[in-house]
């Protein structure tokens, strides 16, 4: 349905001393139809950039993205807004997504008048009737945005966004601004709507536990790469990279009587500006080698789609799994 | 022992629209040594409690009830008295560092304050003292940071700067406003490790204010649910983990993503007009008739697990 390949995106600043960040560094990943496929990172690893390049609100430097076998790259801006209603974004602050002077019900219906999806006539009925999917009142068609709560905001976007029917969802971090009763009312929301659509969506999130309620494969990102990628489940199981052993290890557990080894990361993400030579992550690595800080590791398949991009996995060198799984018994 | 005992707080604001009644005859206590967490979701008058203890609250509040601190109820205390015990005696420790540190001011002036204004040292000292506070909260190179200025740090670095400050003058309580908000995974992780270390080091009682019941649950000896202005559980963390007494608190507790996500019908209600009875019966799948005229006390359900519900009355 969509397949990302080698997606970059720099961000250069400065008028006389030009700086650059490379925000995206190469990310390939595909999106079965009617999959959720979730990205998670800390903040400014790039994966909003990636959800953003992907619909080309912002232009990538690089890479390619597939869309039903379209080049979206390659489209240009009539053929683009063509292909939006089956594109599309919800974004992390509903409140901020919501025409403030518009009413709720004319919110909704912007869309379906500006692709002339409905018939005039019947685009009432239809508000009504998206309004309702989303667990709203038929009330609420009248209100203005500031009269509600988040939730309610994020439904509304939800109800925007079905509107057009759209065949790919981009979600980044749609919850992030919500109380976690609210939030679980929006992501069961999310579940029943991509039953009924069956649309495929990209989940942006920082919180691995939302990631594995609503994800069926995953990547992780750091400093603008994927370093492991693979079904969710398999992740969660069994994640091989240090980095996402230390994600996993530090996701908050809602039981004080679980006691859990957590491996704690010493200081923080480098910036991305200057990133480090050779394997990003070698900064805060327990196990780092010589060859990490020198050489970059590729990502490899370690079969069913499970990717790494770790030395101490590289095919060659053995000898480093060995040892390495040696220091996770102890 | 206890340390602090909070007792028939009320804090209303008065506004245009009506009373918003915030905190509604809040009763409870922090003993020596012990870290209780008032846990709910916003707007339910958690932040606004914590603001209570020390007076930091507009004028357009009116609060009464007890606040007894060692003997002495905070809020009869004149201002020069309530100086002498902001800081000293009890820290507060606010949440969103960016905005409660001067930007305009060197991260070491900020932390040494508390030293020259509560414990007269001299400006050198005071300045050695912070440089040791920022070490002891693990910030990297401590002296070259101690001169950089708020914007210089990462939101992590910040959060640890906040809590050296709290801790600055060894306070016998610590009021912790969501520590760990807006911090990535990774760094909650460090300060979660850091504070529970200080803590026990320290013998510092806390009071923790959050809406993430998994921090609750790392940090915790007790926790204080609230809803809609009240206490609707009161229970020790272990028990309460176990299974919650009150309606409220077991669906706040299933709709953690790590416990099930299950979703809580309706929306909270407004704190200027909520339900009358039970104020959670719109949204109760227990609720009974006599719920939605009956306001329930905080009963005790079994041995220290307090509930506001007419299932245990």
């Amino acid at each position: 349905m969509l397949e990302v390949q080698g997606l970059k995106k720099t961000f250069t600043s400065g008028l006389v001393s030009k700086r650059s960040v490379k925000a995206v560094d190469g990310i390939s990943f595909n999106i079965a139809d009617g999959e959720t496929f979730g990205l998670v990172g800390e903040s400014g690893c790039g994966k909003t950039t990636v959800g953003r390049l992907v619909l080309r609100l912002i232009e990538p430097t690089e890479g390619k993205v597939i869309f039903n076998s379209i080049d979206v790259l390659k489209l240009n801006k009539k053929a683009l807004r063509k292909l939006r209603p089956q594109m599309q974004i919800i974004f992390q602050d509903p409140e901020s997504s919501l025409h403030p002077r518009m009413k709720i019900g004319d919110i909704i219906a912007e869309p379906l008048k500006l692709y002339n999806l409905v018939p005039k006539a019947n685009r009432e009925k239809k508000v009504l009737e998206l309004i309702d999917m989303v667990g709203l009142q038929p009330e609420h068609v009248n209100r203005f945005p500031h009269e509600l709560s988040g939730g309610q905001s994020q439904r509304v976007v939800l109800a925007r966004v079905l509107a057009l029917g759209p065949r790919f969802i981009v979600a980044d971090e749609p919850t992030s601004s919500l109380d976690v009763s609210v939030q679980a009312q929006i992501l069961s929301l999310m579940n029943t709507v991509q039953e009924e659509f069956h649309f495929s969506c990209l989940f942006i999130s920082h919180d691995l536990n939302l990631i594995s309620r609503m994800t069926s494969s995953m990547g992780v990102m750091y400093l603008g790469k994927i370093v492991e990628a693979g079904s969710t489940k398999e992740l969660f199981e069994e994640a091989r990279h240090p980095y996402t052993r230390a994600l996993m290890s530090a996701i908050p557990i809602a039981d004080p009587q679980t006691k859990r080894k957590k491996i704690v990361l010493e200081g923080e993400m480098p910036s991305p500006m200057n990133p480090p030579s050779g394997c990003r992550f070698h900064t805060r690595c327990r196990f780092k080698e010589k060859i990490c800080e020198k050489t970059e590791p590729q990502l490899i398949d370690l079969g069913e789609g499970h990717r790494i991009a770790c030395h101490l996995y590289a095919a060659e060198d053995k000898r480093l799994v060995i040892r390495h799984r040696v220091t996770v018994e102890i | 022992m206890t340390l602090l005992s909070i007792e028939h707080l009320n804090s209303h604001f008065m506004t245009v629209d009506g009373i918003v009644r915030a905190v509604d005859d809040v009763s409870l206590e922090i003993g020596e040594n012990e870290t209780l967490g008032l846990v709910g979701e916003s707007g339910c008058g958690k932040t606004v409690l914590a603001l209570s203890l020390l007076r930091l609250l507009s004028e357009n509040t009116k609060t009464d009830g007890r606040v007894i601190y060692k003997g002495r109820d905070l809020l009869k205390l004149n201002e020069k008295e309530l100086r002498g015990v902001r800081g000293k005696e009890i820290a507060h420790i606010f949440q969103n560092p960016l905005s409660s540190l001067n930007p305009v001011l060197t991260v070491g002036f900020q932390i040494s304050e508390p030293f020259l204004r509560h414990q007269g040292l001299k400006k050198s000292i005071a300045n050695s003292r912070a440089v040791q506070m920022l070490g002891l909260v693990r910030i990297p190179s401590a002296p070259d940071r101690a001169k950089e200025y708020p914007h210089e740090f990462s939101g992590g670095m910040r959060q640890r700067a906040m809590i050296a400050m709290g801790l600055a003058c060894s306070p016998s309580l610590i009021i912790a406003d969501e520590p760990t908000r807006g911090l990535d995974v990774t760094i909650q992780a460090q300060i979660v490790e850091l504070m529970k270390d200080l803590i026990k080091n320290s013998g510092a009682s806390m009071l923790l204010i959050t809406h993430d019941l998994s921090l609750a649950a790392q940090l915790c000896d007790k926790v204080a649910v609230m809803y809609s202005g009240e206490i609707v559980e009161y229970a020790d963390i272990k028990e309460f983990f176990k299974g919650p007494a009150h309606p409220y608190a077991r669906s706040f507790l299933e709709s953690v993503p790590s416990r099930g996500m299950k979703p809580i019908r309706g929306i909270s209600p407004s704190l200027i007009n909520p339900p009358p009875g039970c104020r959670f019966h719109p949204r109760c799948d227990c609720s009974m008739d006599i719920c939605k005229s009956v306001h329930p006390p905080l009963t005790e359900v079994k041995d220290g697990q307090h509930a506001r519900c007419l299932l245990y009355a």
